[in-house]
């Protein structure tokens, strides 16, 4: 067992590969492509660290009498990192289209590489095997409305110029806030339950064990769009809850205005990379593969659909 | 005022002495909600002698506004005398204005569900909004039209020590310029900034 939990070179490869991307894309997005004062941004981040949110990365004591006047009315170095908010969020209505079109593009080609649609042949429907406990089911199907809801609340915000405003835009927004607060025990579930990688530390083998994890192994690009997915949602559950329910009010106490403007720009980060290992997962589970959709409603798949695309489900069936 | 005027405020730093009656002026005349501060006074230096001063600060209706820059549904709209208005019909209260702007302007009052936000309230200059003019529906969204009675904005009305001072950035300047030219003449010994405000 404990050799086929240790990765080979080439197995590694997928990781190796993703994360000198993600590496590049980073050195890109930051030192380049970025308007903001990152050597502020990582002294403002190091402060947080340590406890002080207030963004006043030199002595308050040290700046002269026209400055201080500044942060205390309107916060510090407001040109550290608003400039960079103005642009991106002036920026993300007009090149959000096109990143999709890209990695629509992308998926069509790796769809067309792969030869099309992998599609498991069932003669026997009855034949079933249960796969998801009533828990399991309960959390995705959770996660997922709560996810389709807060893409389409939160892309209402980012295309606001299509919206144009008014009630409806409106609701929208505030129910993000709401949803999105109600996501928080969603997302800390889904992230427990789909940790399947746990079986690197121990075999499960009470049934509480089978009811909590999902069975099965993570194939490399899953597991990356898991570790993916926890990670930046985890950004955006923090951030997001700082934005709308941080205490004091920063319109009314610039003290907190840097704090939430930082956040702001990691909230919106969060959401274009999440979006594409979103995207990512749909096709691996729903596109690339065909998917059995009553599968996540019944909790049971065909025994068929398991000996040709899931083996590693029915292997860990074997296994009690 | 000229074709060309733009409607600014400026606040005087050695004339304001913190009385708050702008800001009071301001929330009495477009009747705010308790939480929507459209002005605010500030004293930086509390206590510290010779360093202390106080500022009335609101929207400053900037020439080239980041708060209309970044509002994701063009709610914002810049009149041609200057004057930076919003519509609040169009407003989703996302608060990425409060985010752009310097001076802390927007406010949003929490009047939703668990404290989510209503849409943004802000200092007009007094001049409404994009409704029709004194019309009910204007007056209860946006508050007091003075300026299209020909009044200036309540608070620069209200302001005993004439620091709020507003008006065609131009005249704005003059004033302050003279200010500044008649500083050190007249009465002698007096509290902080008055020498400056009203010369020895």
């Amino acid at each position: 067992m404990e050799n086929n939990n240790k990765l080979t070179l080439s197995e590694m490869r997928p990781y190796l590969i993703i994360g000198f991307l993600f590496l590049l894309l980073t050195y890109w997005y930051f030192w380049l492509a970025t308007i903001a004062d990152i050597n502020y941004v990582v002294k403002f981040i190091l402060q947080i660290v340590q406890g002080n949110y207030s963004g006043q990365v030199v002595p308050y004591e040290s700046l002269s009498h026209h400055e201080q006047g500044n942060v205390v009315l309107f916060g510090p170095a407001y040109e550290a990192i608003a400039p960079e908010v103005v642009r991106a969020f002036e920026e993300r209505q007009h090149l959000l289209p096109i990143v999709f079109l890209v990695e629509f593009l992308l998926f069509l080609t790796m769809f067309i590489v792969a030869k099309g649609r992998k599609q498991a042949k069932i003669t026997n429907k009855e034949d079933q095997v249960l796969v998801y406990s009533v828990f399991q089911r309960a959390v995705i199907l959770f996660n997922i409305v709560f996810m389709i809801y807060l893409f389409i609340t939160g892309f209402s915000i980012t295309f606001g110029n299509i919206t144009g405003g008014g009630d409806l835009a409106r609701f929208m927004r505030a129910s993000h806030e709401m949803v999105g607060l109600g996501w928080i025990p969603i997302w800390f579930l889904i992230t427990v339950i789909a940790f399947k990688d746990h079986k690197f530390f121990y075999r499960p083998s009470s049934k509480l064990w089978k009811k909590i994890f999902l069975k099965g192994k993570y194939k490399h690009m899953d597991r990356i769009n898991y570790y993916a997915f926890v990670a930046f949602s985890f950004l955006l559950v923090l951030s997001g809850f700082v934005i709308w329910f941080i205490h004091p009010d920063s319109a009314n106490h610039a003290e907190v205005i840097q704090l939430k403007r930082l956040l702001l720009f990691v909230h919106f980060m969060g959401s274009a990379i999440i979006s594409f290992f979103t995207f990512e997962t749909v096709y691996s589970y729903f596109i690339s593969v065909k998917g059995y959709l009553p599968g996540v409603i019944t909790g049971k798949l065909p025994k068929e659909y398991l000996e040709q695309l899931r083996v590693d489900v029915l292997d860990e069936e074997k296994i009690k | 005022m000229s074709m060309n005027a733009r409607m600014k405020f400026y606040c005087d730093e050695n004339r304001c002495i913190h009385c708050d009656g702008c800001s009071v002026a301001c929330a009495e005349a477009h009747e705010l909600p308790v939480g929507v501060n459209r002005r605010k006074v500030v004293t930086i230096n509390e206590g510290k002698i010779g360093l202390e001063y106080s500022l009335s600060i609101a929207c400053m209706h900037c020439t080239d506004a980041p708060c209309e820059e970044v509002c994701p549904v063009d709610c914002f709209y810049i009149r041609e005398d200057g004057i930076v208005l919003h519509s609040k019909e169009k407003c989703i209260g996302c608060a990425y204005c409060l985010y752009a702007c310097p001076f802390g302007a927007p406010q949003f009052p929490e009047d939703g569900a668990f404290g989510t936000k209503g849409v943004m309230d802000k200092c007009t200059m007094c001049a409404g909004g994009p409704e029709d003019t004194n019309s009910n529906k204007e007056r209860e969204l946006y508050g007091q039209n003075r300026i299209s009675e020909g009044k200036v904005p309540v608070c620069a009305a209200m302001c005993s020590t004439k620091a709020l001072l507003v008006g065609d950035a131009a005249s704005v300047s003059n004033i302050f310029r003279e200010r500044v030219l008649s500083a050190g003449h007249g009465v002698q010994s007096a509290p902080y900034g008055w020498d400056k405000a009203y010369g020895k």
